[in-house]
């Protein structure tokens, strides 16, 4: 710490703002100041969520399995080297451009889904809890989080920070799942938009990408827009006023929402911004049910990299369901087509299992659908390792987190959680390292025995301080102790 | 078939429509936190408690709702022509409306403005300069197809407001009075007016029951009915107060039901019930996987064939058998084209595109002996007995399974290599005493279904390889059955459609289905007495046409209860 330089920069902002009442150098020397000082904060962040789980050898409890029953021991999550140094495991193989900004993380639990499940690792609880950690409530046979999940609060704060047209924008590749992770306030999912064409109108209307002044036809198109939303926010108001205080609530969130909407019409003009063009997005049809996500994936991709290079967004979020995939030329069946349950057949396919003698097949055809999950992630980050940025690249700018609601899908495990960040936070994170949380890796890094202490709460405290959020707790109690993760920076 | 047991675990976990079983009130989802599971298991008796007993009428409540997207599409198409382009209206309607959902309402009336059926409705012309009294004429003539009733004063005046604020906007070129027409349209098209449904009754700030309006009894009668927005001739019955009286009520669900689109409405209503359509967790039955192998037959042709077929039945039952429930559930009349015929066995029509009634073999009776439910049912290459017996548990009996136990291993134990049927693969994944709790209620129904493959043809044996190794195995459909008030042994489909038909559990939950499709929300206490009058009805009738009568006509159907708190 003492062995870098401090530059002049550095001193004027200790002396303008960050430690004023405390002596400059204490100011500088003590960690978190070196950490806030050295390096800009984060930028923009984006979430993947991929429903199901991964292909990982953790049992209930988070030890290993011996290789003789589910998976035969078989890990594609994990780095192919216990070291520090990153190597990358089968999943994460295609990554391998963007080496030396990833972190993988092992050893973090979803202690808030484990302690609140009743049956540790139901589906709508593990859910419900992997972006909040949060308390959550059964209401009828569906469970809520009492709280937002991670993206949407660095959406809002650095909505504030950095204004932008969309504080985040949320997209979907879809397909089976328990429930959206992602939330907005207590009980209240996110919207996420399943169609790139929707998306595409909605997120990058008005934009035209170089042209400076706006076309005189598009603002007179707004003008009769806003007059619709003008009016129906007028009859709105109107039809309120005849209900009870219960009802009034439901028309007040459509107002917000329509509130919403003009707002972001009113600011629809977008400055010029170098790199920025519109995506090419061909008219795609059809409901939830009826996406071809193989098109419309790679769609979604491209419209995350293009809003954040015309600077339209801080937050990108990307839920992908669990799919079984025709166009992957699976060779091991699922059960109704879905994800999960070509899981569960790790039970079949283990050793001493009926489907053993069929165990690579089975293995294949999670590899393949793994990997076309990252393959997504690996469009956007090849697009902002491409877009230049200050001395670096948007993707230096930039904290990526990947999870899924738990780490073995046939299991339902949500101990030692699958965890992936990328970008450099803007120098806030030290990638192209493999970190293990892990209690009993630090003798023995190979050991199939597990103990941790550390939560996804204390990774979101972590993921926060990096967008230089002083939060020293994020969701609900059920930690071992709140703060961030050690040894990230 | 280790999937079955989580398939299981899951469908208790995002149950959508269960009513429960208990005399009286019964809340939905309302279940004891478990500790040790089990089912509900409570007795069915003939002398249910009568909860309309009391001196003061019982009546619903009727919170605010938003339409479901499928009323939407239909008011829409009903107020504007046929094909409206409204795919991105989507089916998660939840209770709050998203963002996103606000941004898709304005979208799709914005393009169906486009397409500009509703400038039938103005009466001067379109291209032209207009004026406000045209204006006027046409708000009011939509307004009160779209609001369901004459607009008020003040709805009048805000759509009047916005038509002359459009036409006054400082635009170049100036606003035309098509474009100010075309704004006004979006804004009653996705008026809260429109998309959501709000019953005050005649008294609204009287804290008893109140009577409900005759344009609210209109709306209930073709949103339940038509599942779409009144007629004209139903808005004019409203007006001139031939809905204020049961008998009007009923000669206005008479003429509804004499109407196509109530066939519409209870072919969607069985596919529903069967649970063909799509959800977040389950496929159609259109895109399920299906072993190309041992499916060689397989076509997505057939698979419409097959929904239609079961459609079929129920509105043969509803309509043309007197409405018997019965009939839906031991009935041996198939609607068949000759993919379907081939598949049952049967002779039948030649082609695809031929359709006939046809007699099934004795091996059938009724709708869970039908392709369409045992394919919905089934993996891609064997049946499943789990999630088969569940679906009868849930939706032919209406009782609810509760969450797994908290210690519960999901990983059960394995089947060997001598257990190869289907129904032994099952029961030794389920053996474990911490699944018994359900599983062994689950199962037994499951197992009277095992004739029926994954596409729901007959089969003697289990035939398949297991490591390599061919086999066969004889099939065994006979059962120790014991859930709700079935408690019998049972062989085969045709002796559990029989118990069916004579459950008075199994009449019940149809009642309660219906119930739930009328109310479109959960079952509360406040619909206690009638759910009673419902399940009453049906259980002395078997007459589901007149179970909806009573649910639209009774007294307690007829009123609202004043606004909780």
């Amino acid at each position: 710490m003492t062995s870098k330089k401090l530059s002049r920069r550095l001193i004027l902002r200790g002396l303008g703002g960050a430690a004023i009442g405390l002596p400059i150098l204490e100011s500088i020397t003590t960690s978190k100041a070196y950490a806030q000082l050295t390096a800009p904060a984060a930028k923009r962040f984006l979430c993947f969520f991929e429903h199901g789980g991964t292909i990982s050898a953790t049992t209930r409890t988070g030890a290993k399995e011996d290789g003789s029953g589910e998976y035969q021991g078989t890990d594609g999550w994990a780095p192919a080297s216990p070291a520090e140094a990153l190597q990358l495991g089968p999943i994460h193989a295609p990554l391998a451009p963007h080496l030396g900004s990833l972190l993988v993380l092992r050893g973090i639990d979803n202690k808030a889904g484990w302690d609140q499940s009743p049956y540790n690792g139901d589906h709508g609880w593990a859910n419900a809890s992997a972006l909040t950690s949060a308390v959550m409530t059964k209401v009828g046979t569906d469970v809520f989080a009492e709280g937002p999940s991670i993206d949407h609060v660095i959406a809002t704060r650095l909505a504030t920070r950095q204004p932008v047209r969309f504080a985040s924008i949320n997209l979907e590749v879809p397909a089976h799942n328990y429930g959206t992770p992602f939330y907005t306030a207590a009980r209240q999912h996110a919207s996420r938009d399943y169609n790139p064409t929707t998306a595409f109108n909605r997120i990058f209307a008005g934009v035209t990408g170089g042209a400076s002044m706006p076309d005189p036809a598009v603002l007179r198109a707004r003008a009769l827009k806003k007059s619709v939303l003008d009016g129906t926010s007028a009859g709105l108001s109107g039809y309120k006023r005849q209900l009870s205080a219960r009802d009034q609530q439901v028309i007040d969130e459509h107002l917000t929402h329509l509130r919403s909407i003009e707002t972001r019409l009113d600011a629809a003009s977008v400055p010029s911004v170098p790199g920025c063009t519109r995506p090419t997005v061909p008219t795609i049809t059809g409901d939830w049910y009826g996406m071809n996500i193989q098109v419309t994936g790679p769609l979604m991709a491209d419209l995350i990299v293009a809003a954040f290079r015309c600077g339209l967004t801080n937050v990108a979020t990307l839920e992908i369901g669990d799919f079984y995939a025709r166009f992957l030329n699976p060779t091991y069946p699922a059960a109704f087509d879905i994800g999960h349950s070509l899981h569960h057949s790790a039970n079949e396919t283990g050793r001493g299992g009926t489907m053993a003698a069929r165990w690579q097949d089975w293995f294949d055809t999670m590899l393949a659908n793994r990997r076309w999950r990252i393959g997504l992630l690996k469009r956007v980050l090849d697009g902002l390792a491409a877009t230049p940025e200050g001395n670096g690249t948007m993707l230096d700018n930039s904290l990526m987190l990947w999870t899924s609601e738990f780490s073995m899908g046939a299991i339902h495990s949500v101990n030692d959680m699958p965890v992936l960040l990328a970008g450099k936070a803007g120098g806030r994170l030290r990638t192209g390292r493999h970190l293990n949380y892990n209690l009993r890796a630090a003798t023995n890094p190979t050991t199939l025995q597990y103990q941790t202490r550390s939560s996804m709460h204390n990774l979101f405290v972590s993921i926060l301080n990096a967008f230089d959020f002083p939060d020293t707790q994020f969701g609900s109690n059920h930690v071992w102790a709140h703060g961030p993760l050690t040894g990230l920076t | 078939m280790r999937r079955s047991i989580l398939l299981l675990v899951v469908l208790t976990g995002c149950e959508g429509l269960i009513v429960g079983d208990r005399p009286g009130p019964v809340v939905v989802g309302d279940r004891p936190s478990v500790v040790s599971p089990r089912p509900e298991e409570r007795p069915v008796t003939s002398s249910e408690p009568n909860p309309c007993d009391g001196a003061t009428l019982s009546v619903p409540s009727s919170p605010l709702r938003r339409l479901t997207p499928e009323q939407l599409r239909n008011t829409w198409t009903d107020l504007l022509g046929p094909a409206q382009p409204i795919a991105a209206i989507d089916a998660f309607a939840a209770p709050r409306i998203t963002e996103l959902e606000v941004e898709r309402l304005a979208d799709a009336v914005a393009t169906i403005v486009q397409r500009g059926d509703h400038l039938s409705l103005v009466g001067c012309d379109v291209a032209g300069a207009g004026s406000d009294a045209c204006a006027r004429g046409f708000i009011t003539t939509l307004g009160r197809r779209a609001f369901r009733r004459p607009l008020t004063t003040e709805e009048l005046s805000w759509l009047t407001g916005v038509y002359t604020s459009t036409r006054a906007l400082q635009v170049t070129p100036a606003v035309t009075f098509r474009e100010a027409i075309d704004t006004v349209a979006q804004v009653i098209l996705q008026a809260p007016q429109v998309t959501y449904l709000n019953e005050r009754g005649t008294q609204p700030s009287s804290p008893g029951p109140t009577p409900l309006t005759g344009f609210e009894r209109a709306a209930r009668l073709s949103f339940f009915l038509w599942n779409s927005t009144p007629d004209d001739a139903l808005l004019s019955a409203a007006e001139t107060g031939s809905l204020d009286t049961a008998d009007g009520m009923r000669a206005a669900v008479e003429r509804l039901l004499a109407s196509p689109r109530a066939r519409t409405m209870v072919r969607r209503f069985a596919s529903g019930w069967l649970e063909l359509d799509p959800t977040p967790t389950h496929v159609a039955l259109e895109k399920l996987v299906k072993s190309a192998a041992r499916y060689p037959f397989d076509t997505p042709e057939l698979r419409v064939a097959m929904r239609a077929e079961s459609e079929a039945l129920f509105e043969r039952a509803f309509f043309d058998e007197g409405g018997s429930f019965k009939a839906v559930l031991t009935s041996r009349k198939a609607y068949l084209n000759g993919p379907l015929a081939q598949l049952y066995g049967v002779a039948g029509p030649a082609s695809a595109t031929t359709w006939a009634w046809v007699d099934l073999p004795e091996q059938r009776a009724g709708l869970f002996t039908r392709a369409a439910f045992l394919t919905n049912t089934a993996g891609e290459e064997w049946p499943s007995p789990t999630r088969r017996g569940t679906a009868l548990y849930r939706r032919a009996l209406g009782l609810a399974l509760p969450d797994p136990p908290a210690s519960v291993d999901n990983t059960p134990p394995k089947p060997t290599a001598t257990t190869l049927s289907v129904r032994d693969r099952i029961e030794v994944r389920t053996q474990p005493a911490s699944c018994r709790g359900c599983h062994a209620v689950i199962n037994p129904l499951g197992h009277t279904l095992g004739h029926f493959d994954a596409m729901g043809q007959y089969q003697a044996n289990d035939v398949g390889t297991q490591n390599g190794t061919p086999f066969s195995v004889a099939i065994d459909a006979t059962a120790e059955v014991a859930a709700g008030d079935l408690e019998q042994t049972l062989t085969g489909g045709v002796e559990l459609s029989a118990a069916l038909a004579g459950s008075a559990q199994a009449s019940r939950a149809m009642a309660d289905a219906w119930l739930v499709r009328a109310l479109q929300r959960p079952v509360g206490t406040a619909e206690a007495c009638l759910q009673y009058r419902a399940r009453q009805t049906l259980a002395q009738t078997d007459d589901m046409r007149a179970l909806l009568v009573t649910l639209l006509t009774s007294d307690e159907a007829l009123s609202i209860s004043g606004d909780s708190p």
